[in-house]
């Protein structure tokens, strides 16, 4: 009952989060003309600004929060291992140093696409390069070892952030301030096509996020009790990592970096509903979307004419109130402590 | 329909237009180059690289020129949007423009040439061609009376380390406003044969020899002032760092060419007690 109740309230909150979306912003406009606009029968000014600037940032925000929260249940659940986030598995680091690759030199057949593209397209190879890597590393005889993708991926982490160092190093004044831009992430370049891409790119992760909820919860007592209870290991892995690698690239390359949401939605929903993955994945997309959709209203709102980089507000208003739970559960936790 | 109401849009901005010119101006040197055509109360907003004039500290600012917002400029309501190749992300630009923001694109070239097309470009911008030709001739006047300046027979040699904080140091090598500036005044530029700015190493200071070095005073201030300066890795050894010749001034005047370059480089040419 208490789950169902927070995934209404996710739900609702999602809701409320979008509509606000469209309606705040540097440019004041009234409940009405947000609706006119919606359905295309505003003045050209607003239809433009909701349909061109607003939804699709808003569905980029609500998309990528929740790939990236429900990718952070998944790899913490297959890797066993409460701090596995999809950065830990080099997708990000891999992706920051393509895009820092694009920004600073001119690889000329990346200059052949539209500057739009440009970035997310060197970004994306960037973050399936590294993931590729880091589970080529931990394959050997033909299993996927668990605690090897996880020292692969430091490993490629290392490597990939040497060779943004590097470039950084190298970066002009402009460029420099480009890398660190995109290294905070944003959603504020969504275009319509890009979330056409990303939702494709997600598809194989949210069958996950609706099917592997059972899965998982096998996979939480054990490989071998998980092998015992019918579930194919190995290929479970490799789909799971996939479906992550897919998703969570394709929404980075678009974002830029947007961190901790990966690790604070699973957690803060173990908190308040319990570890059973069969609802734990789909509430961890519901609220990924809602954390990264306020996060992204308050960047838009609170500064203007300014924006705030959205990496910078996630953290803002996740960490704190993370670190309260995280207070809570352990005091809750003494009392109980029989010693 | 869109037709009709792009149309209709573009009426609306034209009959703005004749009314209040509201500019929105990006880049430190255009925003100087507006007022220096006497158009500094139209503008309504600049970026953070907009210092000079003083007065345009009260404007709001739309932030940093390459990473803009579209909904922050368009509540702005401009009915000129002045910038250059700098201005960004690109998405941003495109948006604008679908939104139907005048925008005018102004040169930034780091050349003598440049900032004279710039004065055109901005001038013609603002509806104003017969003061761009008056600022124009201001400009090569004062140029022209630098010439005696280049006849230096030994040149001193001019090393510019740009900083944003302690890690980040840069020289200027050829094609940078520095190195024009440089060139008018009859010094030489210590690092020579490489293309705008890259990165400092002890040793390339060492052997470029400056006699001077210059900085701009936010950079200075950056890494802890001129004792830092005088620390950094490979200047000691130099003539500049043995006599302890350092020169400041503001970001805008080392880093763009324009209406006041000239002052800068006859104050310059006096405190660097080069002859001329």
């Amino acid at each position: 009952m208490k789950r169902q109740g927070i995934a209404i309230l996710g739900l609702v909150l999602g809701v409320l989060c979008i509509a606000y979306s469209l309606r705040l912003g540097a440019i004041p406009l009234t409940w009405a003309q947000t609706f006119d606009g919606v359905w295309g029968k505003a003045d050209e000014q607003t239809n433009i600004i909701i349909h061109e600037l607003r939804l699709p940032r808003a569905l980029m925000a609500a998309l990528s929060g929740g790939v990236l929260a429900a990718s952070g249940v998944i790899a913490q659940a297959i890797l066993r291992n409460p701090m596995a986030a999809p950065s830990l598995i080099g997708i990000s680091a891999g992706a920051g140093f393509a895009a820092a690759l694009a920004i600073v030199l001119p690889i000329p057949f990346l200059m052949l696409l539209p500057s739009i593209w440009m970035l997310p397209f060197a970004a994306f190879l960037g973050s399936a390069l590294s993931a590729g890597l880091v589970f080529s590393l931990a394959r050997g005889s033909g299993r996927t070892d668990t605690g090897m993708i996880l020292l692969a991926g430091l490993a490629i982490n290392s490597l990939a952030g040497a060779g943004t160092g590097l470039l950084t190093f190298v970066a002009d004044d402009p460029q420099l301030r480009n890398i660190s831009f995109w290294n905070l992430g944003s959603v504020a370049g969504a275009e319509w096509s890009q979330i056409g891409v990303l939702l494709l790119f997600s598809l194989p992760l949210i069958v996950s996020v609706l099917n592997s909820g059972a899965t998982l919860n096998a996979w939480m007592l054990g490989e071998e009790e998980a092998q015992l209870l019918g579930v194919s290991v190995e290929r479970q892995k490799r789909l799971q990592m996939i479906a992550i690698a897919l998703a969570v690239g394709a929404s980075v390359s678009f974002t830029g970096v947007i961190g901790f949401i990966g690790l604070i939605v699973p957690h803060l929903l173990r908190f308040l509903i319990g570890p059973d993955h069969r609802s734990l994945l789909l509430q961890s997309f519901i609220w990924g979307a809602v954390l990264l959709l306020v996060s992204d209203l308050i960047a838009r709102v609170i500064v203007v004419p300014l924006e705030l980089p959205i990496g910078i507000v996630t953290a803002l208003i996740g960490a704190p109130y993370f670190i309260f739970l995280l207070r809570q559960q352990y005091q809750r936790s003494r009392v109980y402590d029989p010693a | 329909m869109r037709i009709v109401f792009a149309s209709f849009l573009f009426a609306m901005s034209a009959t703005a237009f004749a009314e209040t010119p509201r500019i929105i101006s990006l880049g430190g040197g255009i925003t100087e180059l507006v007022c220096a055509l006497d158009a500094c109360d139209k503008i309504v907003a600049v970026d953070t690289s907009s210092t000079f004039p003083e007065s345009l500290k009260a404007l709001p600012k739309v932030g940093y020129a390459r990473n803009l917002s579209v909904e922050g400029i368009v509540a702005l309501k401009p009915t000129m949007l002045l910038l250059d190749a700098d201005a960004g992300p690109p998405h941003v630009i495109q948006k604008l423009e679908a939104l139907k923001i005048p925008i005018t694109k102004v040169n930034s070239g780091s050349k003598l040439e440049d900032a004279r097309v710039r004065i055109k470009e901005v001038a013609a911008a603002l509806g104003t061609p017969d003061k761009g030709e008056k600022l124009l001739k201001e400009f090569d006047t004062k140029i022209a009376k630098l010439s005696s300046y280049q006849n230096e027979k030994v040149k001193k040699r001019v090393l510019f380390i740009y900083a944003r904080g302690g890690k980040h140091l840069m020289v200027a090598g050829d094609n940078t406003a520095v190195s024009t500036l440089l060139t008018l005044m009859g010094a030489q530029n210590a690092i020579q044969g490489i293309d705008g700015f890259k990165p400092l190493t002890a040793e390339a200071v060492a052997a470029a020899k400056p006699d001077v070095i210059l900085m701009t005073q936010s950079g200075a201030e950056s890494i802890g002032g001129r004792d830092a300066v005088f620390a950094l890795p490979g200047i000691k050894i130099t003539p500049a760092g043995a006599n302890k010749k350092l020169f400041l001034d503001s970001d805008l005047e080392l880093l763009t060419i324009g209406p006041r370059t000239a002052d800068v480089i006859e104050a310059m040419h006096t405190e660097l007690g080069l002859k001329g």
